[in-house]
């Protein structure tokens, strides 16, 4: 018998069968571009128990993995067979996953106890009579007073509803108080629900979360494009649309799309828009004024200091959110003008805070935060590392969207290519995954040198000049649903280089700062919006992050908003999030005097000092010979 | 490298036709060329020392031997087949070589082909891109003022004051920051010193438009182009 996970799958498996087509008769989906035959090393999985019933590593299995990954369990489901009976249970990976539906908003589940921001209070009130005509409203806060013992003001638009409400409720109501102090609701009947909205505000994309505050479940969760994204990109030509008097405009397109998101999942719950008592917020730092409607010029020019960095409560209906209109917004706290809530979020949800062990996380996008550390101190940095990873400036790159080349596998000599389109759409276009894999295939088939550039001795029609620039084809225009072949250019090849050495410069110039190595590191966790998942082995093969076994690599998706999440259902979290946002020790890696020469040195793939790579060394050799 | 051992072969040929000095000149400044392209230190100064020894004029190795070994960089870089890294690595080579011919030049010849002041915009701190411009200028045969970087726009005009330059470059990677370039050159004008220089502007946001809006002479799209440029410009200068 096979277990899956993490679905938790059983099915009987029999003699001789492959783990992957074990996987296929249980309707699991795991990647395998070469068709199963043991060549692109996409259908890895970790065996986590009944290692001694299956096969012994193939050759194949070899040549794919690491003899430290082999050890630690990681073998090909195309390869590993069945060869006694006896339970084995098999762990499917994110990145070979292949269930096409990849949510953006899926992240890592984090465990939080809920202790929320609010609380929901039954009150009974005496009659007012000749003898006792208190005023309605002192006449409930005495009753909220002597029941829970807790003193409250009332929000004033609440306060008006008050007379109303306690007689048509025949004296019994339900009233919602916010962080024991301020009544921000009162209803007539005594429903116990409590909804918070937790709001991911990405660049590029948002997600949105509705959440239970007393089971801390999520009911409903959807993700849109940031509407800004008409304005400009990045952060810094939304800056720059909002320095021309656009402030509003752009504050406005956010709320919009929280509105819509919200909406949406109301819908499909029926929970009403006032049930939503509290909600949580976090982004870029310059995400984060705009929604605040504060100006975020200041944040791009030197010294790049914010005008907030602590977290703040706002009322919902001062800021356009459509929850409850008198609870507050809670706007996470910030780390520096290029470090946000939303990487406060990822260390919340990956609790490297807490861990004995040294981690580190990196938060890919266009611009990448990276934070280093462990329960004894953390830091921080931003690097600029470019939008290649999200399809853009690269020739033939896109989004995550259906049709989207996902995940590439070239096959050593012949160079031909295998892919997977999201939704097995026909191939329009390049995702941020397939840029790495291109890059990573490129290098191990010899069709590029550690500099990144084309060797134009190798004989494939595949590749070919175009001008004067150099490429090479992904997708025949016959095979693709486009007027063009899926290309890959020099460009996007430098692209890459660009952006992965921007990464890899401030992971090793944070790791010079903590004074230690690679190794010291014992978990990396890899998140990304990306809505797919980058395959670890092929970013470590271009030297995005550090040589390290794959065992300690999570690519652990969109983090950022399991970590909202945890700071909507706790005011723990909370707690911890203002801690963190104090403590984080910020570098600057533009006025680190090591960082040219750093990335420069990175740009190479995966680095100009292979000494710094012995795994990927190794493989590379192993393939290329 | 079986070409260039043919290459070889033909100049030991040419031997036997010129003279034995001839060949054996032609023959270094070959090597000069290909070890600034091939990004070979030891090469480089090696095929110096015994341009020297063979009594070829410093001058010479320099602008007949190493510069036309940075032209096909350049020419590599735009083509692709180089990056950023042997780009630099080229400009650090070919200052290695100068620093063993430079004590032969004769009197007049060292002189440095132009001077700029260059430096990263207030605001900003990036500066790779300038220090690439800077190695390559410095390969060129200029001399640079590097300011550095978030240099406001009267340490410009001061540094434009003091040190008389051709040139003025000026960088700056975010778009919010470019609009300090249009403040330095109109400090520039109010001190009087606009016309004095050649403005260039360069970094990942700047456009030939952007260079015309704000009045700069020129707009580069990468370090080669710049240095082109700015070569092109101190040539037109002397010939009037």
């Amino acid at each position: 018998m096979i277990i899956f996970q993490p679905y938790g799958i059983k099915i009987k498996s029999y003699k001789k069968e492959s783990i992957l087509e074990i996987a296929g008769k249980a309707g699991i989906r795991i990647n395998a571009v070469c068709g199963g035959r043991g060549l692109c090393g996409k259908c890895r999985v970790i065996i986590r128990e009944g290692e001694v019933n299956l096969s012994k590593p193939t050759e194949a299995e070899k040549r794919a993995l690491s003899e430290e990954d082999l050890k630690c369990g990681f073998r090909l489901a195309c390869q590993a067979r069945i060869e006694e009976t006896g339970t084995v249970i098999v762990e499917v990976p994110p990145e070979s996953q292949a269930n096409k539906q990849k949510l953006l908003v899926k992240g890592m589940e984090t465990h939080v106890k809920p202790k929320p921001a609010v609380k929901k209070i039954f009150v009974r009130l005496e009659k007012p009579s000749l003898q006792d005509n208190t005023a309605d409203v002192d006449r409930l806060l005495e009753a909220i007073r002597s029941q829970t013992g807790l003193k409250v003001n009332v929000d004033y638009e609440i306060m008006k509803k008050i007379p109303h409400i306690l007689r048509m409720s025949n004296w019994r109501v339900s009233v919602v108080v916010w962080k024991d102090k301020e009544m921000i609701s009162i209803e007539q009947d005594s429903s116990p629900d409590m909804y918070g909205l937790a709001v991911d505000m990405g660049t590029t994309k948002m997600a949105g979360y509705i959440v239970d505050l007393r089971s801390g479940k999520v009911v409903g969760a959807t993700s849109i494009v940031n509407p800004q994204i008409v304005y400009g990109e990045d952060v810094v030509s939304r800056i720059k649309f909002s320095e021309e008097g656009k402030l509003e405009v752009l504050r406005k397109c956010v709320i919009n799309g929280i509105n819509e998101m919200m909406g949406r999942i109301c819908k499909d719950t029926k929970i009403p828009h006032e049930r939503i008592y509290d909600m949580a917020v976090a982004g870029n730092t310059v995400m984060q004024h705009i929604f605040l409607g504060i100006t975020p010029k200041y944040i791009a020019q030197a010294p790049y200091s914010a005008a907030l960095q602590s977290s703040i409560d706002v009322k919902a209906r001062e800021i356009g959110v459509e929850i409850n209109p008198s609870a507050y917004v809670h706007v996470l706290p910030t780390i520096a003008g290029f470090v946000g809530g939303d990487t406060i979020a990822d260390i919340l949800a990956t609790k490297i805070h807490e861990a004995e062990d040294v981690s580190m996380l990196i938060d890919i996008g266009t611009n990448t935060e990276i934070v280093l550390g462990d329960k004894k101190g953390l830091i921080a940095c931003s690097c600029a590392s470019g939008p290649a990873f999200e399809g853009s400036h690269i020739k033939c790159g896109m989004r995550a969207l259906a049709g989207a080349i996902e995940h590439v596998w070239i096959e050593p000599g012949t160079f031909e290519v295998g892919y997977e389109t999201i939704d097995d759409d026909k191939p329009r276009g390049l995702c941020g995954s397939a840029i790495v894999d291109v890059v990573a295939e490129m290098l191990k088939a010899g069709l590029i040198d550690s500099s990144g550039r084309f060797i134009m001795e190798n004989e494939t029609p595949r590749l070919r000049r175009n001008g004067e620039k150099v490429e090479f084809v992904i997708a025949w225009r016959d095979e693709a649903s486009s007027a063009h072949d899926i290309v890959i250019t020099q460009n996007d090849i430098r692209e890459v280089q660009l952006a992965k050495a921007a990464i890899y410069a401030g992971t090793s110039i944070l790791m010079r700062f903590l004074k230690i190595q690679p190794n010291d590191i014992q978990r990396m966790y890899l998140a990304g919006a990306f809505g797919n998942y980058i395959d670890p082995q092929n970013a470590k093969i271009i030297g995005m992050y550090p040589d390290l076994p794959l065992e300690r690599v999570r690519f652990v998706g969109n983090v950022a908003g399991s970590g909202v999440r945890a700071a909507l259902l706790s005011i723990d979290a909370r707690e911890k999030a203002a801690n963190l946002a104090r403590k984080i020790e910020y570098v600057e890696l533009a006025a680190d005097p090591a960082f040219q020469s750093e990335f420069l040195k990175a740009t190479y793939l995966p680095h100009k000092e292979l000494w710094r790579f012995p795994n990927v060394t190794a493989m590379l050799n192993r393939t290329l010979r | 490298m079986p070409r260039k051992t043919i290459f070889i072969a033909k100049k030991v040929l040419l031997f036997k036709e010129v003279t034995c000095l001839m060949g054996k000149e032609d023959e270094i400044m070959d090597r000069l060329r290909d070890a600034i392209v091939n990004l070979d230190i030891d090469g480089v100064k090696k095929a110096c020392k015994e341009a020297i020894e063979a009594g070829i004029s410093a001058y010479k190795a320099i602008t007949d031997g190493m510069a036309k070994g940075m032209e096909i960089v350049g020419e590599k870089y735009e083509k692709g087949e180089y990056f950023l890294a042997e780009l630099m690595m080229a400009g650090e080579v070919m200052k290695e070589g100068v620093k063993i011919l430079e004590p032969y030049l004769k009197r007049g010849e060292a002189k440095k082909i132009g001077k700029v002041v260059i430096g990263t915009v207030r605001g900003d701190l990036h500066d790779i891109g300038k220090n690439i411009v800077i190695n390559l200028l410095e390969a060129a045969g200029f001399e640079v003022i590097d300011l550095g970087v978030d240099v406001p726009p009267e340490r410009f005009v001061e540094a434009v004051k003091q040190n008389n330059p051709d040139i003025v470059g000026m960088s700056a990677l975010l778009t919010t920051t470019m609009m300090e370039m249009k403040k330095v050159i109109d400090a520039l004008k109010e001190a009087g010193l606009r016309d004095k220089v050649k403005i260039i502007i360069g970094g990942a946001p700047i456009t030939p438009e952007f260079a015309e809006e704000i009045g700069a002479d020129a707009a580069s799209g990468d370090a080669v182009e710049a240095v082109s440029i700015c070569k092109s410009w101190v040539e037109r200068r002397r010939g009037i």
